[in-house]
């Protein structure tokens, strides 16, 4: 019988009964060990070691589901709470770029309307206009914002902890 | 398997099983985890076990593995089976903690030597400080029931976790080589070979105590 014959009885056997393995491969390796004397060996002893191992029986400390289970319920409530106050953050923020925008567009006629009647110059009930309103609510929802992303940083750190 | 200890959550066949998990998962389910941890609290062990040879670390990085399983949880898509998908994480989990605790890699240069020596090669010292402490018995030496089971003991402590790896989940965790591939990130062959290597340790042990085994390759 050649080597190479032998090898390939081994190989299946060392794979197990993996589903790769054809019926007509099955035959073949039962048909060789009924033959094959070494190879009978090696697929008994293999069955042993396998079997071996099944007969392991690890201790697992009976409190480590609970103890798991628990951290799992903080963990989901506190990211529960993270996601919470991302929402609100991004809640806020959208609502201070809508207030800038349409906020805006709606007060500037008033304004305008209001600095003709002050007689002021342009430049002035515009800049006017910039400090006093553009700027106030534009810079909310950029804090807004940054409040956001240093939650998400401390969020991170602490998934990584 | 998990389809017949959860079939009372509803749970029929494997893929609506996965389906369900993923599910659950995505919502963040905390009932569905908990149901998780209970099903695989000796599967995971028992392979976090045979990667890390330690009791106290294989417990810790059982219940890193789960809070990665919660916030990583959408990654899930319920396609394929979950187990490889937990074990995976798992798995990961061990080499961060390895890498951060300056240990050999799992993957490392060391362990693709030890692929590349001849039969002893799968019998040389694992990864750093891994079961080392020879004062306390190992937890393989713990788990082994009769004499078999204690000849391979012996042989589970030298041998390197990444053929401990392979054996646990090719023989106790019944994955297809295509699973355990993906588990371990590598490509079938390399399953193979080290399936190979695994079992010829532990018929190494074996056979000491019955000599007249003839193993040799013609
Ligand atoms: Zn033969």
């Amino acid at each position: 019988m050649s080597t190479d014959l032998h090898a390939q009885a081994r190989t299946l056997l060392d794979r197990g009964d993996a589903p790769g393995i054809s019926p007509a491969e099955q035959a073949w390796l039962h048909e060789h060990l009924r033959q094959c004397d070494p190879c009978r060996c090696y697929a008994e002893l293999t069955a042993r070691a396998i079997q071996g191992l099944s007969s392991f029986s690890f201790t697992v400390d009976p409190g480590l589901a609970a103890r798991t289970q628990a951290a799992l319920t903080r963990r989901a409530q506190q990211m529960e709470a993270e996601r919470a106050r991302r929402s609100m953050y991004l809640r806020g923020f959208a609502l201070a770029c809508l207030f800038t925008v349409i906020g805006s567009l709606l007060a500037w006629p008033g304004w305008a309307y209001v600095a003709r009647r002050a007689q002021l110059a342009p430049w002035e009930w515009q800049l006017g206009f910039s400090l006093f309103w553009v700027l106030p609510s534009a810079s909310i929802a950029m804090l807004l914002l940054v409040g956001m992303a240093l939650g998400n940083g401390r969020s991170n750190v602490r998934s990584l902890a | 398997m998990l389809a017949a200890t959860l079939t009372w959550a509803g749970f029929v066949d494997q893929a609506s099983e996965a389906r369900t998990i993923s599910e659950g998962l995505r919502r963040r389910d905390v009932a569905i985890l908990h149901k998780l941890v209970e099903c695989y609290q000796y599967r995971l062990t028992r392979y976090l076990l045979y990667l890390t040879g330690r009791q106290e670390l294989a417990e810790d990085l059982f219940q890193e593995t789960w809070l990665r399983v919660l916030e990583r949880g959408s990654q899930f898509d319920g396609r394929s089976r979950f187990e490889p998908w937990l074990f995976s994480i798992a798995r990961n989990l061990t080499m961060d903690h390895f890498r951060r605790k300056k240990m050999i890699s799992l993957d490392s240069p060391a362990g693709a030597h030890q692929e590349n020596n001849s039969s002893s090669g799968a019998q040389q010292e694992p990864l750093g400080a891994n079961l080392a402490d020879r004062n306390r018995p190992s937890p393989f030496e713990l788990a082994a029931r009769g004499e078999d089971a204690a000849r391979l003991a012996q042989a589970m402590i030298v041998l390197a976790p990444i053929y401990r790896e392979v054996l646990v989940l090719r023989f106790q965790e019944q994955l297809s080589l295509q699973e355990v591939a993906r588990v371990i990130g590598a490509p079938v062959p390399t399953v193979s070979s080290r399936l190979r290597r695994g079992l010829e340790a532990l018929r190494a042990h074996l056979e000491v105590a019955t000599p007249e085994g003839g193993t040799d390759v013609h």
